[in-house]
């Protein structure tokens, strides 16, 4: 019998995230530097150490988090750390903690200021929000060590791990806090956004049929990990997808970047066709959620989705 | 690429195999999004091994036929990548593989699972992973 491992890791711990800044520790206040010397590559807060080039970034995006108490707990706790935790730039979606490197530091966050990300529900998150996940990681490993490798020994199907659980019900408390989308599982699409404040794509919409055709692919292969129903594969020609023909559909929806989706329209005779929606231009710049397999989405391009769009209204609205 | 069923009784693609990359994301690393097979290759921290000797080769197909992969319709994040390669450059085969539980795919999508941790294990022990269950630093 192959093992299986459950949805989720029942009795996780530590999900109240970080310890508590002392009362009326502000945002403003954990920003100015405590080392900057042009010459030298990094910016000192206390123990965190930021990449001079990402430096305008990390302060705009940390600003931004402040909204949340969450967040100036977490930046109090690791500026306060015993180690120090670096904070470096990169250009791909490949947004991380490193807990060993360099070697005998609390490890090294790698964050890229533009990748957001759409959760399966269509919800969006910005940047600094990504950011603030990796923290918790970080924050973890420096307050219970003992506990962050035993949680991620605890394997599972929506988060991996027991560790990737915590993290991410942490983040649903202070993405709501920030009104920016939540996840119940690992997944999400990751997008390049305009700055690490903003969830609007800065990239057009994906129309290539090749391109779609492998999204839909990589959409199939997350639903099948977090063991939610796979939407269909693709037919083959040219017809099996098309773009959306502005009539009312019902049919899963897969996320093919930051602002285009498609939708499987059954034609009743056990095939059927993938129309690909412009979210901007044809859903009034509201992501549908992924895995519902029957989500009507009407003729204006409307459909229910009152959680993930209003997340997008405080979102864009706060700015 | 290599079926399952070649993957399952690995023999004749050894026979073939020249030359094999391992590519591994230690399961200490957190990311944002669960790592997805294509991103591995590129992936930041991804660490590889190309391997040319002949009895570690070996070892390493005796340890993928010890898991004895069987089809299973649902797959978690991989942290490994493996690739063969015959003598002309070619690849012939790949397959991913989780880091803390026994599962794996075909490079063609084809998705399995280890009826023991042998090859996980394996690839831990040698190229410098996590074994699952075993995570601490």
């Amino acid at each position: 019998m192959a093992f299986m491992p459950p949805l989720v890791s029942p009795g996780i711990q530590g999900t109240e995230g970080p310890p508590p800044a002392p009362a009326g520790t502000k945002m403003a206040d954990l920003l100015k530097p405590t080392r900057d010397v042009p010459t030298e590559p990094y910016v000192h807060y206390g123990k965190v150490q930021v990449q001079r080039e990402l430096n305008d970034d990390f302060v705009k995006a940390q600003t931004y988090l402040g909204k949340s108490q969450h967040a100036v707990n977490s930046l109090h706790d690791l500026r306060n750390g015993q180690d120090a935790v670096k904070v470096e730039k990169i250009t791909t979606n490949d947004v991380l903690f490193s807990p060993d490197q360099p070697p005998g530091t609390g490890g090294t966050i790698k964050w890229n200021p533009n990748s957001a990300l759409t959760c399966p529900d269509g919800s969006r998150q910005t940047a600094a929000n990504g950011l603030l996940h990796e923290q918790g990681h970080a924050n973890e490993l420096h307050n219970h060590d003992a506990r962050y490798d035993a949680q991620k020994a605890m394997v599972n199907q929506r988060y991996g791990d027991g560790d990737e659980q915590r993290n991410i019900a942490w983040e649903r408390t202070y993405s709501k806090e920030l009104g920016e989308g939540t996840r119940e599982d690992h997944g999400g699409l990751p997008f390049a956004a305009k700055g690490p404040t903003s969830i609007e794509p800065s990239e057009r919409a994906m129309t290539e049929p090749a391109k779609v055709r492998q999204a839909i692919h990589d959409a199939r292969g997350r639903a099948e990990g977090y063991g939610y129903p796979p939407p269909p594969e693709p037919g083959p020609g040219d017809t099996a997808i098309a773009a959306w023909d502005g009539k009312a559909h019902t049919g899963p929806v897969v996320h093919l970047d930051g602002g285009a989706a498609a939708q499987y329209v059954a034609d009743g005779k056990g095939g059927g066709q993938y129309q690909v929606y412009d979210v901007q231009k044809d859903l009034g710049g509201h992501m549908p959620p992924e895995n519902n397999q029957h989500l009507t989405i009407s003729d204006k391009g409307q459909f229910p989705a009152p959680h993930a769009q209003q997340h997008e209204a405080n979102v864009l609205g706060g700015r | 690429m290599a079926s399952l069923t070649e993957i399952q009784h690995p023999q004749a693609l050894r026979a073939r195999t020249v030359a094999v990359d391992v590519f591994g994301i230690s399961q200490r690393i957190r990311t944002r999004v669960a790592i997805a097979p294509d991103q591995i290759e590129t992936f930041s921290e991804v660490v590889k091994h190309h391997v040319t000797d002949p009895h570690e080769i070996d070892e390493l197909f005796a340890a993928l036929e010890r898991g004895q992969p069987k089809p299973t319709p649902r797959a978690l994040e991989y942290r490994w990548k493996v690739v063969a390669y015959d003598a002309s450059g070619a690849r012939i085969a790949e397959l991913y593989a989780s880091a803390i539980a026994p599962f794996g795919m075909t490079g063609s999508g084809l998705h399995f699972t280890f009826v023991n941790e042998e090859f996980i294990h394996y690839l831990a022990a040698h190229y410098g992973g996590v074994p699952a269950g075993q995570n601490s630093a």
